[in-house]
């Protein structure tokens, strides 16, 4: 294996946790994505040299496994609550998500907006990723990254000035 | 200094999600070292800046099946399985030893069996020279005088 893209998998780990937990937005289970995101990258270390860029991909799995995580949970409440309601609303799931950490200011400003509009805030405000990066990660085109994050930054701007 | 004119001209095309990265950068670094000017970004973009602070927590990983066996060992079934190890370590000991006494005890018998087999060959050697004396004691005694 090549040394360099090792050193890369290694550093790359904090962005990748910090990624898991603006989405899963608590420790437990960010700290549940971010172990199963490292084990699927490193499952897949031979194909490392093809990939272009390591840290995108890796991000793309955490957003990935998240959304595994998510459904899992969506079922286990369907299954919980079955007998009374045909299918959970997608507000009563986060109602049963442990949402304890927004204790960090930047996740709060953000919780209001759509989770795709927190995602592209999150990956160009905090990580500094170009469109094309995001695009990437998130599996939309680069216009529609432009197009969300100017949503989100208005949405910014008017909670900001008010 | 930036000017006030350049700071909102900047700010209004980072809304517009119209900045590079670049400029995105030279517009939060010199907010964070001017707090001074009072814009209403400034949590924001502090907000941003802690949240970059944000590292991996120390964490075992360790899978949920070999947790999960972990748990569910009894105290009867480690105690037969340290009993079947010290049994095993018992076992090997003694075949290692039986196998090391085996050696030596073949070890030796080449040995005398070397020793006899030169014995032997000493023996046959002095016997092909006793047997080449007699014959030339023949050829030089008996054989000229029955010539004669």
């Amino acid at each position: 294996m090549n040394q360099s893209l090792y050193e890369k998998f290694l550093s790359s780990q904090s962005k990748l946790y910090r990624f898991a937990y603006s989405l899963a937005k608590n420790v437990s289970d960010a700290k549940d994505i971010h172990q199963d995101t490292l084990i699927k990258i490193w499952e897949m270390r031979e194909q490392w040299e093809r990939w272009e860029n390591m840290e995108a991909y890796g991000m793309r799995i955490t957003r990935n496994t998240y959304l595994n995580f998510q459904k899992a949970r969506q079922r286990r409440l369907h299954l919980e609550l079955g007998e009374l309601t045909e299918k959970p609303q997608p507000n009563e799931i986060e109602k049963h998500m442990v949402i304890d950490d927004l204790k960090h200011q930047f996740l709060s400003m953000i919780q209001p907006l759509p989770q795709l509009q927190q995602n592209i805030l999150y990956l160009r405000e905090v990580e500094e990723l170009e469109y094309k990066e995001i695009a990437e990660i998130l599996e939309i085109s680069a216009s529609q990254v432009k197009v969300y994050l100017f949503r989100g930054r208005q949405f910014i701007k008017t909670n900001t000035q008010k | 200094m930036m000017e006030a004119a350049e700071l909102k001209r900047l700010l209004e095309k980072y809304y517009a999600a119209e900045t590079t990265l670049a400029e995105e950068r030279a517009l939060k670094q010199y907010l964070e070292q001017h707090p001074a000017q009072q814009v209403s970004e400034q949590p924001f973009f502090q907000a941003v800046n802690e949240f970059k602070l944000l590292d991996t927590p120390i964490q075992e990983f360790r899978t949920s099946s070999s947790e999960s066996r972990i748990h569910r060992l009894s105290v009867w079934r480690r105690t037969l399985r340290q009993v079947a190890a010290v049994a095993i370590l018992a076992l090997t000991t003694v075949a290692i030893s039986q196998s090391y006494r085996r050696y030596e005890r073949n070890k030796a018998e080449a040995l005398l069996q070397q020793n006899v087999e030169a014995d032997l060959m000493r023996i046959s050697n002095l016997l092909n020279q006793a047997d080449a004396n007699l014959n030339n004691a023949v050829k030089n005694a008996v054989i000229p005088g029955l010539n004669n």
